[in-house]
């Protein structure tokens, strides 16, 4: 097999300047843990001959050669299985045997690892939970001992595979427009079609009428997925397009359900299947340009021993769920296992997610090392990286180790976008109060995946790590002592031990230190990650003509949902190629496939267009992008194939061209109303204008500022309310009390008039002021106006208003005539002749 | 002023979303089309007037507009009452300076700049990318111009103004130190800058530029199919654990939105006291240097995009929203607010929301008949080709609109 060494990339670049410390000054060794509860006999023999074989014996073989573990068998004495790596009497030789089986660069690679994890006498009810002990116990013996190999990672050309057939969307709609589309025109097409309602109206337009389905076919391709559908003549129930938004959408997200959830998806699910029956397998266009197919699993390891893990006494991985038991894999014993209860499932790419009400918790039992070993220590570090699934979360826990919700040891918890750090201390309540808590316009708690650290010692007190930076912020409590600890307290995640403080998301790592981290350990655990990552070497020799050439990605499963590709670098694994014999190879829109497809969704690197040149190219390779994305997940790292395609690579071409977008036609409305109303400043106007007075007038300006937004806002009649008028009123009341109160005004709108005592209410008085004030609001000669003799005359409104105010009160005096004027005017100005438009 | 429409047109026929293109006109168009070229009578004259000015015509108005040639003529009539630009201009532009979408705030320099474009027949095709603001003139009696403040606007508001009689044409890059080459029509105004790039991650400039002249909101042109490569390091790829989430749902704006808002990465709003929210404080411009807002919560996905400068690409140029009609003239990328400014007003989208929008405020109602569509692409097509003159539209769609 081919291998090449790769170190210069730059996620491990950072790690490895970290786990060298190769800069200047004596490197700082840390004091081992304290001593574990499990031990064995006392060593008597030969001492440790090198450095390396002490940080052999701290870290591994004190751990192995137990009764209970290797040492059962791999001893020295009866059976003496070799090699014998567990025997107790001489070290040193023990440690010759244990070279035969591991593998310090890259421990998760070791013989010992990959034969425990395989079944071979794990002691644990997990074989995958042993393994990554044994791998912890053999990163620690690297670290320790400064293993400079542990930073070089082998590349291994994985094997040659070609991409195989699956089952691809046709380019005639007929198919679709006989399954799913009748069911997304029937019940989806109020809000997902170009037809819909503006109001409602929204992408993807799925539903869309448009005929041929020339509209609604490529907006439902994105959310068909055909995996586990076999195609015609083949099985197409089962699994088959359960991945399909379409149809998870109804029944996981409960989305705008026609009759109930269970039944619309089952509905939608069959119509995709009958779908997809229709369908052959067909192999991949032969015109792309493409790679060889790789799985993740095919992939070499990247991810290595670059974690701090010195102090570390309880680690949780989450790589698996055994009887509702979830592993620590710190090594350090006894091991505090959490037991899952409630909403908790296993996520995929490692993690646990908490559901509403769910938790893991460990005993009381387990859990007392970790108060063993911080009260040795009276400092200690909480790390996790979790993906909150809410923002709007209060008291929410997501680590805690604690006795109910009123008492506690401490607590990560999160209020909002906020973390908290709730702890005991002699400055401090029994219940870990007064918290120290992020300071909310940071936000420093975000939906993603973080990684969040909290530190306490004696001298700094509480302080709080996201995502490797410090958060700002002293602690107020700090210089107290840890000493009131209670040892009968269980750690749990996800809630409180009583059940009442549930936190929702995704916890993907937990691990818990016994010493406070400094602030280069936080980052350097950041800058580690979390979970496996691979690289995945994608063979295209035969495509470029340069031997063992390959587009190599960073890849692993970032959730259950989807992979993480990141850096496409191409490098050769031919030792002969080099930058003196590579030729010029240019690269354009590369799109990663999966299955045999190539998903429309997450393809960063269609944009990518570059040249691949000798005087870049490095035994590290080239890197092409330094942009991740993101690709769905089909059926999971146990089966999914991927592989590439080029719109060009070298002198390969096969550039994709888009179809054009079919341009909705119009869509005509029902029919509404011609005529609508004024809005608020065109009836201020108006009135204005109507009356003669300036709407700068004091007087009205204050009142137009009162009621200015209770005047019509939007000008159509299906939005006019009573308040409306309301507000109307109020304004023509006052234009027209200024205007009647004003000789100027009042001699414009009603000339030669005088508002004198008993003018009201004869009929030729009545007539001087209603004549005027109608023809203003009326106009003349028009249509769409009333007759004058509605409002004004013996019979007009206006007139009639007049004889009613005055037979209540006497129009005897001035100032009344003056009122019912202003009353008769406001009438005149204030009523749908003016307002409607 | 004597700015000309200076591009290509984008495609008559691709006109976006706002205006789905009808092509059979039929009768009542034809009917429609008859009645225009005659001059209205009083009541028609009365509607046109009431409609595009919000006041009723005075009898020597009335007169004037049943003596025109035309409909058009009559409605062009209307356009020269101040209320015409108090109101009905005013109130147009108002919901578009503010979070809100309210009509209820105070002038500013972005609504008086759009006023004052209407009003001078500037074409309104340099919106999002001309040297250009309008201010009070020196017979208003109001505090000078400041970049800092809206203590002019206010003041004109106080006195109630005549803008058609007292808004004059400035250069913003003369008045608030931003070079000309980084102006951007409306978009780099005061009143602009307080409301969308304040905070945040100037996101919102792009949005509710899209919102309120390409008419249309992020649901509307969401599309999952378009590559992710620009989306920035603080949009989390896997929200509280379900990457499905991004893959069916945020990647659909993201993906268009964040190329499109590199154009602002120099640009930011010094909120100088955020006690009172938008009132104070100042558009900043930092030519070569990113900022700091751009980089925020850069660790939610550290393989994301990062800004190196204000560099900009229209990914919707392809796939589902090519339909908005980016003109072909325009190389649909380039650095800056103003050029991006340039793409989105270049865009049949543009004109067709412009439109659709005004025959909605004469009209009343939005257009829902094959003769409505007809017309507005009439409207369309002559907004286009004569100057992108928006007064010119009021006056057809009123005119359209005027009854019988």
């Amino acid at each position: 097999m081919n291998v090449t060494r790769i170190t210069g990339l730059a996620a491990l670049a950072a790690s490895f300047a970290l786990s060298a410390c190769g800069g200047a000054g004596a490197p700082t060794t840390a004091n081992p843990a304290p001593s574990q509860t499990v031990t064995a006999d006392a060593y008597t023999g030969p001492p440790a001959a090198t450095a390396d074989v002490t940080a052999f014996q701290v870290n591994f073989w004190n751990n192995v050669r137990v009764q209970n573990r290797c040492g059962q068998c791999h001893n020295a004495t009866s059976p003496a299985q070799m090699p014998n790596f567990a025997r107790s009497d001489d070290v040193n030789l023990a440690y010759a045997q244990a070279n035969t089986v591991v593998n310090l660069a890259t421990p998760s690679t070791s013989l010992i690892v990959t034969k425990v994890a395989g079944g071979h006498n794990c002691w644990l009810a997990d074989n995958g939970a042993c393994g990554q002990i044994l791998t912890t116990w053999i990163a620690n013996w690297a670290g320790a001992a400064g293993a400079a190999s542990a930073t070089t990672v082998q590349l291994q050309a994985p094997p040659d595979q070609t991409v195989g057939q699956s089952l691809n969307f046709p380019a005639d709609s007929s198919a679709f427009a006989g399954t799913v589309w009748p069911i997304t025109k029937a019940n989806c097409i109020r809000c997902h079609s170009t037809t819909a309602d503006p109001s409602v109206e929204q992408a993807p337009y799925h539903a869309d009428p448009t005929p041929g389905a020339v509209i609604a076919y490529p907006a439902a391709i994105p959310k068909i997925d055909f995996t586990g559908c076999a195609g015609s003549g083949g099985n197409n129930g089962g699994t088959c397009g359960t991945n399909s938004r379409l149809y998870q959408r109804l029944l996981t997200d409960n989305h705008n359900c026609w009759t109930t959830c269970a039944a619309d998806s089952a509905t939608m699910l069959a119509a995709i299947q009958a779908f997809a029956a229709q369908l052959t397998p067909s192999n991949l266009d032969p015109s792309l340009v493409t790679s060889k197919a790789v799985s993740l699993t095919q992939g070499t390891i990247a991810s290595g021993a670059s974690r701090y893990d010195a102090d570390t006494i309880a680690k949780y991985e989450f790589q698996s769920v055994v009887n509702n038991t979830t592993f620590d894999t710190s090594g350090i014993d006894p091991s505090a296992d959490l037991t899952i209860s409630g909403n908790v499932t296993l996520a995929g790419g490692w993690g646990i997610n908490v559901g509403a009400g769910g938790k893991a918790q460990a005993t009381t039992q387990a859990s007392q090392k970790i108060f063993n070993f911080i009260q040795a220590t009276g400092e200690f570090s909480v790390e996790a990286w979790v993906a909150p699934a809410l923002v709007a979360a209060d008291k929410s826990y997501m680590v805690s180790y604690s006795g109910g919700d009123t008492t506690r040891n401490f607590t990560l918890g999160q209020t909002n976008q906020d973390y908290d750090f709730m702890l005991r201390t002699s400055n401090t309540a029994l219940t870990g109060l007064p918290q120290l808590q992020t300071p909310n316009a940071a936000m420093a708690l975000q939906a993603s995946l973080q990684h969040v650290v909290l530190t306490y010692d004696a001298v700094n007190g509480r302080q709080i790590y996201v995502n490797g930076v410090l958060v700002p912020g002293a602690d107020p409590q700090k210089g107290g002592t840890i000493s009131n600890w209670d040892s009968t307290f269980a750690l749990v995640l996800g809630n409180e031990v009583s059940g009442d403080r549930s936190w929702q998301g995704l916890i993907k790592f937990v691990a818990i230190h016994s010493r406070s981290m400094t602030a280069a350990q936080v980052m350097q655990n950041f800058n580690a990650g979390v979970g496996e990552r691979y690289y995945e070497l994608f063979n295209v020799s035969t495509v470029t003509g340069v031997s063992q050439s390959y587009v190599m990605f960073t890849v692993s499963q970032y959730d259950s949902y989807g992979y993480l590709f990141y850096q496409p670098t191409f490098i050769s694994l031919d030792p002969t190629v080099t930058s003196s014999n590579l030729p010029s190879i240019p690269v354009q829109g590369i799109r990663i496939g999966l299955n045999g497809g190539v998903p429309q969704v997450g393809q960063a690197y269609i944009p990518l267009k570059t040249t691949i040149t000798p005087a870049n190219y490095t035994s590290q390779g080239e890197v092409l992008s330094s942009i991740g994305t993101v690709i769905g997940l089909q059926g999971g790292p146990a089966t999914d194939q991927f592989f590439l395609t080029f719109d060009v690579l070298g002198s390969h071409t096969n550039v994709v061209v888009e179809a054009s977008p079919t341009i909705p036609a119009a869509a005509p409305g029902p029919v509404v109303a011609d005529i609508g109303v004024k809005s608020f400043a065109e009836v201020n106007s108006t009135l204005s204008v109507l009356t003669g007075v300036p709407s700068t007038d004091p007087n009205v300006s204050a009142t137009y500022l009162a009621v200015q937004q209770q005047l019509p806002a939007t000008p159509t009649l299906e939005a006019f309310s009573s308040a409306n008028q309301v507000g109307i009123a109020q304004l023509a009341i006052q234009y027209c009390n200024v205007m009647v109160n004003s000789p100027a005004y009042l001699s414009k709108i009603l000339p030669g008039v005088t508002l004198s005592a008993g003018l009201f209410p004869s009929q030729a008085g009545m007539d001087s002021v209603t004549g005027p004030l109608a023809a203003r609001v009326l106009g003349s000669g028009l249509h769409s106006m009333p007759a004058a003799t509605t409002m004004t005359g013996a019979t007009g409104e206006l007139d009639k208003l007049i004889v009613n105010l005055c037979a209540t009160s006497a129009c005897s005096t001035v100032a009344r005539v003056q009122a019912v004027t202003a009353a008769a005017c406001a009438t005149a100005f204030g009523n749908a002749n003016m307002l409607i438009n | 002023m004597t700015q000309s429409a200076r591009r290509t047109s984008a495609t008559p026929n691709l006109v976006a979303r706002a205006v789905r293109v009808t092509i059979c006109a039929g009768v009542l168009a034809l009917a429609a089309a008859n009645a225009l070229a005659a001059n209205p009578n009083a009541d028609q004259a009365t509607r046109i007037y009431n409609r595009v000015a919000g006041i009723p015509p005075s009898a020597a108005q009335l007169a004037q507009m049943t003596a025109a040639p035309d409909a058009v003529s009559a409605a062009l009539i209307a356009t020269q009452d101040p209320a015409f630009y108090n109101n009905t201009i005013r109130n147009l532009a108002a919901p578009w300076t503010n979070r809100d979408q309210s009509v209820f705030v105070p002038l500013n320099d972005y609504t008086a700049t759009v006023v004052g474009m209407v009003r001078d027949d500037v074409p309104f095709n340099t919106l999002l990318s001309a040297d250009l603001v309008y201010t009070a003139d020196g017979a208003s009696g109001v505090p000078a111009y400041s970049y800092s403040n809206n203590a002019m606007y206010d003041a004109m508001d106080a006195n109630n103004v005549d803008l058609k009689a007292h808004l004059v044409s400035n250069t913003q890059s003369a008045l608030t130190g931003i070079p000309a080459t980084a102006t951007a029509g409306i978009m780099t105004t005061r009143g602009a800058g307080s409301a969308f790039f304040i905070n945040g991650t100037n996101r919102a400039m792009f949005r509710f530029t899209m919102l309120n002249h390409l008419c249309n909101d992020m649901q509307l042109v969401m599309d999952i199919t378009r590559p992710p490569d620009w989306i920035r390091q603080d949009v989390t790829r896997s929200p509280g654990g379900q990457s499905s989430l991004f893959l069916n749902n945020c990647v659909g704006c993201h993906s268009g939105i964040d190329p499109m808002a590199g154009a602002f990465a120099y640009y930011n709003f010094n909120n100088t006291d955020p006690t009172t929210a938008d009132t104070m404080g100042t558009v900043v411009y930092t030519a070569g240097q990113v900022q700091p807002k751009y980089f925020i919560n850069n660790t939610n996905f550290p393989q994301g995009f990062v800004t190196m400068d204000d560099s900009w690409n229209n990914h919707w140029r392809a796939g589902p929203n090519s339909i908005l009609g980016f003109s072909a003239s325009l190389p649909g990328s380039g650095n800056g607010a103003k050029s991006l400014g340039m793409e989105l007003e270049s865009s049949a989208a543009f004109a067709s929301c412009q439109v659709t929008r005004v025959f909605k405020d004469v009209c009343l109602r939005a257009p829902n008949s094959s003769a409505d569509f007809t017309q507005v692409n009439s409207m369309i097509s002559s907004f286009q080709s004569n100057g992108y003159k928006l007064r010119q539209v009021f006056a057809e769609g009123a005119a359209y609109c005027m009854g019988t």
